[in-house]
């Protein structure tokens, strides 16, 4: 049985009458990803900026490989041991790729060697030029790179993908990959479904700063992702509420209309009443998704912006 | 240490790579030291340009022994360059012309006729009044009471002297000699230079009462020989260009580094909110040297500066830089949005540039804005390096290194307090 990396019991955080984070609890085992989804406000980064000493937690105690993180004297001995990708990371504009590597090796006392973790990171074309004149996928692996400069066990990844194109956040999925191959332990928050579906050995999905499932990302699924789900674009409003009244489960999202089905059998009933209407070809049937789990347990959808009820 | 330094390093590094602060911090300051040297004289002390005419001749043509003797003191005082306008010539055209459409404003003092032989009519006339006051006194002087100094055959000899004096008096009564300055009103030095003759003319005039035909005049300037104008100017843009590299130089590096995160990515490693701070400080003190050792090559290699830094110089500049980057990281820590900081750092230092006199003397200024001044931090950097640098006694610049010191300290412990490593 793994180790375990962090443990979490009880954490609140409070700002004045706002509690942004709500009496929650978690583990995390060592050489795992784990990720932290939920919508944004939802409580991810506080929660993470707890972990990594850079808040105070207003109550409950957290234990991060093995260190307090309310001891300062620990803090210290604790941030030579793990990495960092903050969210909407950003390096000194000015200098190359390398400079940058290199002021954050300078803080500690063993870096890795710094061609090496650019040549992993495939960042060897760009070394020599200015953080300002790099691609945002680039500048992610940069990120990506800085956290892994002084040859972490832990390595906390706060929304790493949000703002890249569909070619960089695979880019970015793949490094996160290769980090879980070397056992890394990896905390990772996201509000993007598909990004903890595919990396996460075990979710914990976040909501107004509690946590409402927690579990293995295969799990979950089963668990509440709520069978398949039947999606039609683009109809118009009328035939949008008549589907409604003929399948009460349907919700309408904008000009979308979703029909969640937990029995195979019910496909067929969907698909018939579909095509009479002449709506087969706007039809989609996709599989079991955390979205299904996050609409399951919040009763609200979940997209790249946020909620939406 | 190796953390300060990585600190340091990275400063100075992006520092030199930001065009517009190295233009600001750099180039400016030394641009300005030209302009100032090139308006305010240069490696000469400044004067003021002034035409004469001396209508005081003798029957030869020549001007008199005594408007020439007047002449060679104004010379004497290097505070005009002098033109003379021929005795025969319209004197304002003569002016116009020598000066050209684009020569700006002139000054003419004009030497009146008889202005030799006045001075020294009156010269005679107020001994004679003295020589009669002094006999008065011996008349009237007693050895012991009841027995006079002189009997009273004595007294009637000196008596008819004495009217003799007064006849002699009578026709060389005193006659006042009136020269004449005619200047443009638009002139804004034209009454500095007013005052100037009036204090040189009062000084010729007592000399001639006072010491009698032996007149000499000693030639006193604030100024001393082996320094030039733009040594004066100096200390002034060093402390002043100090206290805008270092302030603004960490406000905006402060409030950009938080605002982008690479604060908060930096607390996220081993180093810590001391070693990032004593960095700061250290990178900017290191700017200030830079700047100033700049602005003396330019000095020395251009201007013909002549002053050369001691100890008590550099002692200065560290102690300035502390000041001003505890200063600026105040502001930072005050102001948190990066344009509202940059117009703050800015509405501090440009009022103090003026307000402490690192430009202009403030010698002339009103009183309240001496009080202003002796409140503001900069005046004592300035101070310290006028001292240090000029005055001929460095020893004075101990008090302002001490208060710029004190300040320093204050400064930083403010300024390390609102500087957050940690969120709320």
């Amino acid at each position: 049985m793994s180790s375990v990396a962090i443990k979490v019991e009880g954490l609140v955080k409070t700002y004045g009458a706002i509690q942004a984070v709500n009496n929650i609890s978690f583990e995390i085992n060592e050489g795992e990803i784990f990720a932290l989804l939920g919508p944004n406000g939802a409580g991810k980064t506080t929660t993470l900026e707890i972990l990594q000493s850079l808040r105070k937690a207003t109550k409950g105690s957290v234990c991060v490989l093995g260190y307090d993180v309310s001891n300062n004297k620990n803090v210290r001995k604790l941030k030579k041991e793990f990495g960092v990708l903050p969210q909407d990371f950003n390096a000194i504009d000015k200098l190359t790729v390398k400079e940058n590597l290199s002021v954050i090796a300078k803080m500690y006392d063993k870096h890795v060697n710094l061609d090496k973790l650019i040549l992993t990171l495939d960042l060897e074309d760009k070394a020599n030029s200015k953080f300002e004149d790099l691609s945002g996928g680039l500048k992610q692996r940069l990120g990506i790179a800085g956290a892994l400069v002084n040859d972490p066990k832990m390595v906390f990844l706060d929304e790493p993908t949000t703002g890249l194109d569909p070619r960089a956040r695979r880019d970015v999925w793949r490094v996160i990959e290769e980090l879980k191959k070397e056992g890394k332990t990896i905390f990772l928050t996201t509000h993007y479904m598909d990004e903890a579906e595919i990396l996460a050995d075990r979710v914990a999905i976040i909501h107004k700063g509690k946590i409402v499932a927690i579990g293995e990302t295969k799990t979950l699924l089963e668990k509440n992702g709520g069978g398949r789900t039947v999606i039609l674009e683009d109809v118009p409003e009328s035939i949008a509420k008549e589907i409604k009244n003929r399948f009460p489960k349907a919700t309408i999202v904008g000009t979308d209309v979703r029909i969640q089905i937990l029995k195979l059998k019910e496909v067929n009933e969907v698909i018939s009443y579909l095509t009479k209407k002449g709506l087969e070809q706007s039809l989609q049937i996709t599989r079991p998704s955390l979205e299904n789990v996050f609409l399951e347990l919040t009763g609200v959808h979940l997209t790249e912006e946020g909620e939406l009820a | 240490m190796k953390k300060v330094i990585a600190v340091v390093d990275l400063t100075l590094r992006n520092w030199f790579r930001i065009r517009s602060a190295v233009f600001f911090s750099i180039l400016f300051p030394i641009m300005l030291l030209l302009i100032f040297s090139t308006v305010f004289g240069g490696d000469n002390d400044p004067s003021f340009s002034l035409f004469v005419q001396n209508l005081d001749t003798e029957e030869d043509g020549e001007s008199s022994d005594m408007s020439k003797v007047f002449l060679e003191v104004l010379n004497s005082t290097d505070m005009f360059n002098i033109s003379e306008i021929p005795v025969d010539a319209d004197a304002n055209s003569f002016a116009k012309d020598e000066i050209g459409p684009l020569g700006g404003v002139y000054r003419i003092l004009i030497i009146p006729e008889g202005f030799g032989s006045n001075i020294v009519l009156g010269a005679v006339g107020n001994r004679i009044s003295v020589t009669q006051s002094t006999i008065q006194l011996l008349l009237q002087e007693e050895r012991s009471p009841g027995t006079p100094i002189l009997d009273q055959q004595e007294k009637e000899q000196i008596a008819a002297g004495g009217a003799v004096l007064d006849n002699v008096a009578g026709e060389v009564a005193l006659e006042k000699t009136h020269l004449v300055l005619v200047f443009d009103p638009s002139d804004t030095s034209g009454q500095v230079v007013y005052s100037i003759l009036l204090s040189v003319t009062d000084s010729f005039s007592n000399g001639l009462i006072g010491v009698g035909e032996n007149i000499s005049f000693d030639r006193e300037s604030i100024s001393q020989d082996t320094f030039s104008a733009v040594d004066y100017y100096l200390p002034g843009l060093i402390g002043a260009f100090v206290m805008s590299t270092t302030v603004i130089g960490i406000t905006s590096q402060n409030t950009e580094f938080r605002k982008r995160g690479i604060i908060k990515r930096l607390s996220l490693t081993p180093l810590s909110r001391s070693e990032w701070i004593i960095g700061s400080i250290l990178a900017q003190t290191v700017l200030a040297f830079i700047l100033t050792l700049m602005m003396f090559a330019v000095g020395w290699a251009v201007l013909g500066v002549t002053a050369v830094p001691n100890l008590l110089v550099v002692a200065m500049v560290i102690a300035g830089a502390i000041q001003f980057s505890g200063l600026g990281m105040l502001i930072a820590g005050l102001i948190k949005d990066i344009e509202s900081a940059n117009a703050a750092s800015n509405a501090i230092v440009l009022p103090m540039m003026f307000l402490s006199g690192a430009f202009f003397p403030l010698d002339s200024a009103p009183e309240f804005i001496h009080i202003i001044s002796s409140l503001l931090p900069l005046k004592y950097l300035i101070d310290g390096l006028r001292f240090g640098l000029i005055s001929g006694f460095p020893e004075g610049a101990l008090i302002s290194l001490a208060i710029t010191f004190g300040l320093a300290v204050v400064f930083v412990i403010i300024g390390s307090i609102t500087t957050k490593w940690q969120e709320d």
